[in-house]
């Protein structure tokens, strides 16, 4: 793991924990975006399953809240994978993280959010985050292991493609097409 | 023979929207031939085919397939200029000290086919694609404010690629969708007095935008105003 990745997770966790502990979960779902950055530039595993992480932790904890259903110690689990990757234990860091993921998917049938469906919408959303960074969206797809079809279907909706980055003006475009067609 | 190239977005665009029959109708009034990397049906076919949200969507191309509508190209040399180009495209933008792979090997295999063929034009609907080769500083910028650091950009290989991919023409699926209404292939969906011929292309370019063709909502209204007049 970079040094500079190390220190950005570090952040994370460090912010998440009292956000778990005081049931801040929009707080969670911001955090989820700090590692996006690191996520558009280094495109690693550990960057973007820690977007994930924090975004699926947001939803779960609010419909558990919601559902009246007590959380699991997720505070506890997070300050263990801390002290983890403080350590350089950076196999056992991931480890710990998919344990967090297992320990979500084992609530399901309580929760009902349909886990598989929760973590697909999460890193849905987390690709067309990185694709509004400027990484096309077939890496994105490809980085968060969704397909293409869901990944441009939801980013249609959102106000990524409104950006002007330059290019060809859309009188030319046409102009293109329609000397292609004539 | 005239040659189109398709990019993966594009026939989702138009799949989602319930416009894959424009295809047929479109290829008839290019007369030439409308060519398909293997990695591109790899995605729109073999992947949602083994699902079942898309799987009648990838039926529906793998009966234009068939009919020849679409080619899938499979040869060596269009995946290894991909693979050319896209070590060069992924060594443009270094952000702390590190290369931003910010294209991916099936994006770039559609332009290096438009490039061994030279295509007549490539359908791109994906933004950083086009922006990478149409104007580069425009998404260096973007990125930059976006990931609130200075990128290094290594000018050498972009001039390279930018001379490499200079006669590449690149329209949307929203283009082949108006050129679709100019030729009256979408008069079918006028009503007299209730549907007007500005609201099926507004429906149309929209419909497109909003199921992921990149284009924005002041380019819409430009094409309608320059459509429809």
């Amino acid at each position: 793991m970079l040094p500079k990745i190390k220190e950005d997770i570090i952040s994370v966790l460090k912010k998440a924990i009292p956000a778990l502990k005081k049931e801040d979960f929009t707080e969670l779902s911001d955090l989820s975006n700090r590692t996006i950055h690191d996520a558009s530039i280094f495109q690693d595993a550990d960057s973007i399953s820690c977007a994930v992480l924090m975004y699926s932790l947001s939803k779960f904890c609010q419909q558990c809240k919601e559902k009246d259903i007590s959380l699991p110690n997720f505070a506890a689990q997070l300050e263990k994978a801390l002290d983890l990757l403080k350590k350089d234990n950076i196999k056992l860091y991931e480890n710990k993280i998919k344990e967090i993921f297992k320990v979500m998917k084992k609530y399901d049938e309580k929760v009902n959010i349909y886990f598989e469906e929760a973590i697909k919408r999460a890193k849905i959303k987390k690709a067309s985050w990185m694709h509004e960074h400027g990484i096309s969206i077939a890496r994105t797809a490809e980085l968060l292991g969704v397909s293409q079809w869901d990944l441009r279907n939801y980013v249609g909706v959102t106000k990524v493609p409104d950006k002007n980055l330059g290019g060809l003006t859309a009188k030319k475009r046409l102009e293109v097409a329609r000397d292609l067609f004539k | 023979m005239k040659t189109l190239v398709f990019d993966t977005g594009p026939i989702i665009s138009l799949a989602l929207t319930n416009l894959l029959w424009l295809l047929p109708e479109l290829k008839k009034k290019f007369k030439g031939r409308f060519l398909i990397p293997l990695s591109v049906k790899k995605e729109l076919v073999d992947k949602p085919f083994h699902g079942k949200k898309f799987k009648l969507e990838a039926i529906q191309l793998m009966q234009l397939i068939e009919n020849k509508v679409l080619e899938v190209i499979d040869e060596d040399k269009v995946s290894k200029r991909a693979k050319e180009l896209i070590e060069e495209a992924n060594k443009i933008f270094k952000g702390f000290h590190h290369n931003i792979n910010i294209i991916q090997e099936g994006e770039m295999e559609a332009v290096a086919m438009a490039e061994l063929y030279n295509a007549d034009g490539i359908v791109i609907d994906e933004r950083i694609t086009r922006t990478l080769i149409e104007h580069p500083p425009g998404l260096q910028k973007h990125m930059e404010r976006k990931l609130h650091t200075r990128l290094s950009v290594n000018k050498q290989l972009l001039e390279k690629l930018s001379d490499q991919l200079d006669d590449v023409y690149i329209i949307r699926s929203t283009e082949l969708a108006a050129i679709a209404f100019e030729k009256g292939l979408l008069n079918k969906y006028i009503i007299p007095r209730k549907v007007t011929k500005r609201d099926v292309l507004d429906a149309t370019l929209w419909a497109l935008k909003l199921n992921g063709c990149s284009i924005r909502s002041d380019e819409i209204r430009k094409i309608s105003q320059e459509v429809v007049k």
